[in-house]
């Protein structure tokens, strides 16, 4: 073993410039495959949050027969119970109450259907406010009362400024009829325009205030913890049906997939997608590993024939081509995966694509990119082309001690 | 590992002879028998008969020569008789071992113990000195390091060559080369030693210091020689020549 050692380490020391290309050979694929999962991963990741941190968080409660009922609220009339179990789950993160209902906005001679969402600002409302899409302006503050922000194409439809007043009216058969006028604090740009048309934010207290309940809300959205994309589906199904079942059959948790589908379309279409990617840059990179370790010990089968002629056996030769083939395709996996990763961890700190601001943030994404790699797609990536680089070396080599020697020697690759 | 027989190291040949000087010399066990030897080439669906039912007897402690014209079948026959060839028909015995009834590597091993080679190109290892080449027989053989290295640098100034201990072949000339390769094939102290053209770049005065130190060997240790060579200068210096013309012995 030492002698095949030594052996190696001269014809890789010795031969530079092969080494150095076979090392690139094994390296560049490794780090390059980490990139792609990295980036695979970052669209991912951004399209789950997006959806998810914004809008539905992993989960939602809602009343059991909230998607049955044409008419009136489906309102859960006493959200108490509902917080105490939630707020008492080791796998819950945090939550945020929301009280979503129809309403009618006017303000002069001028009116519109509004969709009103009630949250709670502050920290812990933060899933549900709409912090982010405040245009103009201030969000919602904790303690806030009679103030709203409006979505910008609602403040032009109705000839409303920040700053003004708009009389907001609710009535349904079950809560009966209610009346709000709070000041427009901001104007929300949501991603889409229907949205921007009808969305109106106020404090959770003035939409319980217009259904005259103060436990009322319509609906629970929990955000779990460690979820990082959509490749904890399975854990968030599993924490949905936990959560279920202590809830009983008053009230359905739903997942971010069901109350989503068409962000799960999208996933349906990039998965596959970026799997054909990985797939076709695993089929090159793993060809020019092949190629490279075949070529590498090709070159040498003459001096193969010479050290089996002077007496050394088959596993020898063999021995000392693999610890070659090990010795280079190891560094270069190792180091491949050391830079991918390097890379990787500083693309997880976020990074910004330049120039494709309002392209992205008009689909609904963020502009900001968290690459993330798992461990088993950083190994999968260095181990394959080890593994492909040793058999590549193996192939030849056992060719060469399978000639004889003479034959090897006289082998003019 | 056993040490009898054609796999271990047989001790020399230790008969006297009546004269002392020559005390190894000329027992009758041979050292190699080839029986109706024959190897044809098979290229581009061409058959090339390169040797054919040859017949030799060498016995050891000989110092023999085959020489023919180029193309006659020397290297052949030395390839068949070291065991790096197949026949086409016919058998090879080492020291009364059958070499047809081998595998691979029980070959490899015979040729590791008992054969030393000098081939035609030389064939050093690229990636190792002269003096690491000269060595890489005796590393195979688990010589250990500091006889190895003595040994391997005894050689190397008896050849004249000691001051290249330390570049690596392509540094060398054809004529360097070629003692290296020598030194590397007896350095492992071989029983028999096949040399294929070992004077062929060599100036005469080089070529008659290893021709004197292959004889050296010859007398003192009593290690058998077979030369390919249609070098004069050697042919005149052996005990035997054995003319080899297409193939045949004659
Ligand atoms: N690998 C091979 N494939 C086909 N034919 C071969 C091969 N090696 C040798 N020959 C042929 O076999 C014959 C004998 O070749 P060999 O090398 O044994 O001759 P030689 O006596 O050693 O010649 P030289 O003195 O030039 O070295 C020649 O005709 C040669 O062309
Ligand atoms: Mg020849």
């Amino acid at each position: 073993m030492r002698f095949s050692l030594r052996l190696a380490w001269r014809n890789l020391s010795r031969n530079r410039r092969r080494s150095v290309l076979t090392l690139l050979a094994v390296l560049l694929p490794v780090l390059i495959l980490d990139l792609m999962w990295g980036f695979s991963n970052a669209v991912q990741r951004n399209l789950f949050e997006s959806t998810t941190q914004l809008e539905t968080g992993h989960l939602q409660v809602h009343r059991a027969d909230y998607r049955q009922l044409q008419t009136g609220l489906p309102l859960i009339q006493n959200v108490t119970p509902v917080l105490q179990i939630i707020a008492q789950d080791p796998a819950i993160e945090r939550f945020a109450v929301r009280l979503d209902l129809p309403a009618l906005a006017a303000h002069g001679d001028r009116s519109r259907g509004v969709l009103l969402r009630g949250v709670r600002p502050g920290k812990a409302g933060q899933l549900s406010a709409l912090d982010k899409w405040v245009r103009t302006g201030r969000p919602l503050k904790a303690g806030d009362r009679k103030v709203a922000l409006a979505g910008s194409n609602l403040l032009k439809a109705l000839h409303l400024k920040v700053g003004q007043s708009v009389i907001l009216l609710s009535a349904s058969l079950r809560t009966g009829t209610g009346v709000l006028i709070p000041k427009v604090v901001g104007s929300l740009a949501p991603p889409s325009p229907q949205l921007s048309r009808s969305i109106i934010e106020l404090p959770l207290a003035d939409a319980r205030s217009l259904v005259h309940n103060p436990q009322a809300a319509s609906s629970v959205v929990v955000l779990l913890k460690d979820i990082s994309g959509p490749w904890d589906q399975s854990r968030i199904e599993r924490e949905a049906r936990s959560l279920q079942a202590k809830l009983g059959p008053d009230y359905l948790v739903e997942t971010w997939a069901e109350l989503a589908p068409a962000t799960v379309g999208l996933f349906k279409i990039i998965q596959p997608l970026y799997l054909a990617f990985s797939l076709i840059f695993f089929l090159l990179g793993g060809l020019v590993v092949l190629n490279t370790l075949y070529l590498s010990v090709l070159e040498r089968t003459r001096e193969l024939g010479v050290v089996l002629a002077l007496g050394s056996s088959r596993r020898r030769v063999l021995g000392w081509i693999e610890v070659e083939a090990v010795l280079l395709a190891g560094l270069g996996a190792l180091l491949g995966s050391a830079l991918g990763l390097a890379l990787v961890g500083w693309g997880s700190l976020g990074f910004r694509l330049p120039g494709f601001y309002a392209e992205f943030v008009s689909i609904g994404l963020n502009n900001i990119f968290y690459l993330s790699i798992s461990p088993a797609e950083a190994a999968l990536s260095a181990g394959l082309m080890f593994v492909l680089a040793l058999t590549a070396a193996a192939y030849p080599g056992w060719r060469a001690a399978r000639l004889e020697p003479v034959e090897a020697m006289h082998f003019a690759g | 590992m056993k040490t009898v027989g054609a796999y271990g190291h047989a001790p020399l040949q230790r008969k006297n002879n009546v004269n002392g000087e020559n005390r190894y010399k000329m027992t009758n066990e041979l050292v190699v028998r080839t029986e109706r030897l024959s190897k044809s080439y098979v290229a581009d669906g061409i058959e090339t008969p390169a040797v054919r039912g040859v017949n030799l007897k060498i016995r050891a402690g000989e110092f023999a020569a085959l020489a023919g014209p180029s193309g006659s079948g020397k290297s052949t026959l030395l390839h068949l008789i070291g065991g790096l060839l197949r026949p086409t028909s016919g058998q090879v015995w080492i020291e009364q071992q059958a070499l047809g009834g081998l595998t691979p590597d029980q070959l490899a091993r015979l040729r590791l113990r008992r054969i030393g080679f000098v081939f035609q190109a030389y064939n050093l290892i690229p990636v190792l000195t002269a003096l690491e080449n000269t060595e890489f027989v005796m590393e195979l053989q688990g010589v250990p390091e500091g006889q190895r290295r003595d040994r391997a640098l005894e050689l190397l100034s008896i050849l004249e060559i000691a001051e290249y201990a330390d570049r690596f072949p392509n540094k060398l000339s054809g004529g360097e080369q070629q003692r290296v390769a020598v030194a590397r094939a007896v350095a492992a102290r071989p029983a028999l030693v096949l040399a294929d053209e070992p004077t062929a770049n060599l100036d005469s005065e080089s070529g008659q210091k290893l021709m004197d130190l292959l004889r050296r060997l010859n007398h003192e240790r009593g290690v058998t020689f077979l030369f390919a060579s249609h070098d004069p200068r050697l042919l005149n210096q052996v005990e035997r020549v054995i003319e080899l013309h297409d193939g045949v012995i004659g």
